[in-house]
């Protein structure tokens, strides 16, 4: 099995090889952060949530 | 046994083709054997050659065929055997699909490999053939198994060579063939910025792929900033490189479905002179022609959208159909995914056949080399060639003389018809003595006429010729 460094015969153009590690990068950072980001978006969902819940109770409480 | 090695195969150290006795056979080395083994023993490498992902290829096992090949090819022990391509045609000769369907198939091949933990180590378009009109990978040595999984090495190849010319062709109206045949190895990232004006080097569908490669290419190129010790670390994530493979290939779809056939000879079959009945006996003469000659490979030149391809390929053969209109072609190709045909289109000047490139110019052989046919077809080409392109009536016939191995389907159009008045429309009429009998005369010093029959409600006549 070839466990060799991979050095190709082919100019692997510098800013195509850079471009896919700005994007590996950005996807590993969203993958690693993704339960906080996860956690995050639930705890302003949730605020959210219960901050309408709280306005509809009261233009309920208003109405009636 | 003498091998005859090919000449195009000499890039990648990890082996060579190569033909002997009409067969083709890939020597390759202990790392590629490995790597392609690894494949096999997990049956994917069977999986891929079912699904035409690669071409049909057997592994030359322990005998007689094998202890020859060793003796052929001193030094190397594994050989690989391919299934032989009817007719090999090169990226200058297609249209924008057949570019964006073959930069579809490396895409989804390298998906495939990812999962084995494998990957192409480079993706030139030259790796692409289209057998019955889909397209195949033939250059199996060029699956390895890489360090890192998260970076396609060969992604910038890719962008080159796949990527630029159909950007160039979409937004500045360049041609594939006049990119291909000028940069055989694909435009680099500085020359295709500088086809694109700043602002639109900032549309959306320039900027990640264009602009941001060029500015990193710049920034990488200074100094030290690009070390291949990046390249070594290990990584095994995929998921990065298959999100951005499936984008690139959302964006060639895109790039070739909204590309709009508009060339001059694309409606020639509504415009043209045939009426019904005409139409009707012209295909009847050719199919009884083509039942006649029996031919294994027919090449049919002016092809237009393929009609009398199909008719060809209808009769058994292998239809190699040529036409110098890169949208008749592309019309073609987009037909034969609806209906498949064992019909190989090709973008083709008959005036100005595609010359032998690359190193030694041995690399990649001229038209006339590769084409191959035992039955040309030349339907409503003639006026073409002695009007358009000012070829003189025995050119024409050396011409044709030079592209079949055997027979030849010649639709005599004389200079009263309508489309060949179409044509002198601006220019001095030299073809005023042009005749059926000149033009018999002028073919029968190289071919013997067999047959002849004047195509009712028409002028014009098709002929059956023999090589002599």
């Amino acid at each position: 099995m070839n466990m060799l460094p991979t050095l190709a015969y082919i100019d692997p153009m510098s800013g195509a090889i850079v471009l896919q590690l700005i994007i590996a990068g950005i996807a590993g950072a969203a993958a690693y952060f993704r339960r906080s980001i996860w956690a995050c978006v639930r705890l302003l969902c949730g605020k959210a949530k219960s901050a309408d819940a709280a306005a509809g109770d009261g233009a309920q409480t208003r109405e009636n | 046994m003498p091998i005859q090695r090919v000449a195009g195969s000499f890039r990648d150290p990890s082996g060579f083709v190569f033909f002997r006795e009409g067969r083709v056979f890939r020597a390759v080395d202990e790392t590629c054997q490995g790597v392609l083994e690894g494949l096999a023993d997990s049956g994917r490498f069977d999986d891929l050659v079912a699904r035409r992902l690669i071409v049909d290829t057997q592994f030359v096992k322990l005998g007689e065929l094998l202890d020859e090949l060793r003796d052929d090819c001193p030094g190397v022990d594994h050989f690989l055997e391919h299934e032989v391509i009817p007719t090999i045609t090169y990226p200058y000769e297609w249209s924008v699909s057949m570019l964006a369907d073959a930069g579809i198939h490396t895409i989804d091949l390298q998906l495939e490999l990812l999962k084995d933990g494998c990957a192409l180590k480079d993706a030139t378009a030259y790796n692409i053939q289209f057998v019955e009109g889909r397209p195949q990978m033939i250059d199996v040595a060029s699956i390895e198994r890489p360090q890192r999984q998260d970076v396609w090495f060969a992604y910038g190849q890719f962008l080159q060579m796949f990527l630029y010319p159909l950007l160039l062709n979409r937004y500045q109206h360049w041609d594939l063939h006049s990119d291909f045949l000028g940069k055989i190895n694909g435009r680099d990232i500085e020359s295709v910025g500088r086809a694109f004006s700043w602002w639109q080097k900032l549309r959306p569908g320039l900027f990640l792929d264009v602009t941001m490669p060029l500015w990193l290419h710049r920034w990488a190129e200074k100094g030290r900033r690009a070390q291949r010790e990046t390249l070594e670390k290990p990584a095994d994530n995929t998921r990065a490189q298959v999100l951005n493979l499936q984008r690139m290939r959302r964006k060639l779809r895109k790039l070739a479905d909204s590309y709009r056939p508009s060339g001059v000879w694309t409606d020639y079959t509504n415009i043209c002179n045939y009426d019904g009945e005409a139409e009707l006996a012209k295909k009847g003469a050719v199919c009884k022609f083509l039942m006649q000659s029996n031919p294994r490979q027919v090449l049919d030149l002016g092809c237009n959208t393929g009609e009398y391809s199909r008719l060809a390929a209808e009769c058994g053969a292998e239809v190699l159909a040529a036409d110098a209109d890169h949208d008749a072609i592309e019309m073609l190709y987009r037909g034969l995914k609806d209906r498949p045909a064992n019909i190989t289109p090709v973008v083709l000047d008959l005036a100005n056949p595609s010359p032998a490139i690359g190193f030694m110019n041995l690399e990649r052989p001229a038209f006339a080399q590769r084409a191959k046919a035992d039955c040309v077809l030349a339907l409503a080409l003639m006026h073409h060639l002695l009007v358009s392109a000012n070829m003189p009536l025995a050119g024409v016939c050396d011409l044709l003389h030079s592209l079949t191995e055997r027979d030849l389907v010649l639709e005599f159009v004389p200079p009263e018809d309508e489309m060949f008045q179409r044509l002198m429309k601006f220019r001095v009429d030299l073809f005023q003595d042009l005749t059926l009998a000149q033009c018999k005369a002028a073919f029968a010093k190289r071919f013997e006429i067999r047959e002849e029959v004047a195509i009712a409600n028409s002028q014009r006549t098709l002929l059956f010729m023999r090589k002599v």
